[in-house]
């Protein structure tokens, strides 16, 4: 019954060119190890903030080095009776401890704000607004391969003074750990500390075998917005590998980027939202909170440059062509 | 406990069979293997509470629910072809694949998921009842729905045999 069914399916399969998926399980192990970073983070919070609760610890501020209100991590009243935070430190490597390496984010919310956001209207914070003001800031390069991802995250590839690259950005409503900063992290990651002169911190990590994440900057703004960047070493999935590729821009200028006052993980400037969620509508909605995955859009746009910022973006599907990891690509010539 | 390793060995056991039913149900490849990376990944994170004896199915009923949940924030990536022609041109192979897939493409995403999983996967109406969380009932009734819909949409006098039952 129903055997033309069968068959047409079975015909159909068999006429196909499936394409490779050559190395898919290391980029899944990889994604999900991510993954499953981001997630031991938000529990790692709630956890803290369900023994702080349980202890009546009241939630009072610690003050680090230098006389600055630490973000409220609830991390942080934890361990209220710990050293202050150094200036800078930098985490041993392999160190002896042998528990994992403490979650960089907390879901608890600074009260201070160390990077205050300039005034204005603002409106809810969208990955085309994270992705129009990314492009903004970045080094002169022409810019391609568009693509949302994580939440409230983008990505792009650049390519300019120091060749081709791809940078990814996201913003998370919380606040890093101190704890991250002084604790052990596997041998394959160091991570560093710093604080600016306003007081926000910037959590430098670098991970050897990673060509995703081999450069990640983290600075929290405080008022719950982190921004990381990442600068990878390698290009989206081709259907066969990350191909090679340049670090586009280098720490200093991915923490300058991090830096800026106009990120909010809550709500950026209004016009740069509606503008930016116009002009990137056709790659709009494609944005996965929980693992920071999703699909590719369907739509395609046209080049844009950035004299006019009035085009459009994704100019081609993200195909494997273009990475596994893309939600959509685009063209432009930014600076 | 299932460690990073069976996890890998797992991946390349049962990649191909998943893209293959995710190709079916979003008929890109490109899609597909965004699909099946997308329930990879959920599946690794539970991959340590996994005590299902099969992951597999474990995993199929993540890429369904990954899939429909996809559809239902209408932030769908779906592939716009053409309109399906009323009746075949030609029933050579290729004309045949096109109208296939055009054909899947007409049924709402839920019937879609119950042909391909009848017919595709050869499960049971119980089992694609379990997978997708509906009675039997309404899975023969919409089984039976969507194949006459392919059936009016892949011109069966012209190009299929006469069914069998």
């Amino acid at each position: 019954m129903d055997e033309w069914v069968h068959s047409m399916f079975r015909s159909e399969m068999s006429s196909q060119a499936r394409p490779s998926l050559d190395g898919m399980a290391q980029e899944v192990l990889a994604r999900g190890r991510r993954a499953r970073r981001v997630r031991t983070a938000k529990i790692a919070s709630t956890v803290l903030v369900a023994v702080g609760i349980a202890g009546g610890v009241a939630v009072a501020l610690p003050t680090i080095a230098g006389g600055h209100s630490l973000a409220v991590g609830r991390g942080a009243v934890a361990r209220s009776a710990s050293p202050a935070r150094p200036g800078t430190q930098t985490a041993p490597a392999g160190g002896a401890r042998t528990e994992p390496a403490p979650a960089i984010l907390t879901d608890a919310r600074s009260s201070a704000s160390y990077i205050p956001q300039p005034p204005g209207a603002k409106a809810a914070t969208s990955s085309a607004a994270i992705l129009d003001e990314l492009l903004k800031l970045l080094p002169p390069g022409a810019t391609s391969n568009y693509a949302f991802y994580g939440g409230l995250g983008a990505q792009t590839y650049l390519d300019g003074a120091n060749g081709l690259g791809m940078i990814r950005i996201v913003l998370y409503k919380g606040s890093l750990n101190p704890d991250a900063c002084t604790s052990a992290v596997p041998s394959d990651m160091t991570r560093t500390c710093t604080t600016l002169p306003g007081g926000a911190t910037v959590l430098t990590t670098k991970i050897s075998d990673n060509c995703i994440e081999p450069l990640v900057i983290d600075v929290d703004h405080g008022d719950g917005t982190v921004v990381e960047i990442d600068v990878a070493t390698c290009l989206t999935w081709n259907g066969h590998s990350n191909p090679p590729a340049h670090m586009a821009i280098t720490a200093a200028q991915a923490q300058q980027i991090a830096a800026d006052p106009a990120w909010g993980a809550g709500q950026m400037d209004a016009a740069l939202v509606r503008d930016a969620n116009s002009r990137f509508a056709d790659i709009q909605g494609n944005s996965h909170a929980a693992t920071s995955v999703g699909f590719c859009p369907s739509a395609s746009g046209k080049p844009r440059t950035s004299a006019s910022r009035s085009g459009r973006a994704s100019a081609s599907r993200c195909r494997r062509a273009s990475g596994s990891e893309s939600r959509g690509s685009g063209t432009s010539t930014a600076g | 406990m299932r460690d990073d390793d069976e996890f890998v060995a797992f991946v390349e056991q049962s990649g191909s069979r998943l893209r293959d039913t995710a190709f079916w149900l979003c008929r890109d490849w490109s899609l597909a293997q965004d699909l099946t990376q997308a329930t990879l990944i959920k599946v690794y994170l539970s991959w340590r509470r996994i005590t299902h004896d099969d992951p597999y199915w474990y995993c199929k009923k993540v890429l369904l629910r990954t899939y429909l949940d996809h559809k239902r924030l209408k932030s769908s990536a779906e592939v716009q072809t053409d309109v399906v022609p009323d009746r075949p041109a030609a029933a050579d192979a290729a004309e045949l694949r096109i109208t296939l897939l055009d054909a899947l493409g007409q049924l709402s995403p839920q019937d879609r998921a119950i042909v391909v999983l009848r017919y595709w996967e050869d499960h049971s109406v119980q089992t694609v009842a379990e997978l997708l969380g509906l009675s039997p009932g309404v899975v023969k009734m919409q089984s039976m729905r969507a194949l006459a819909s392919l059936r009016v949409l892949l011109g069966e006098d012209d190009i299929l045999p006469a069914p069998l039952a």
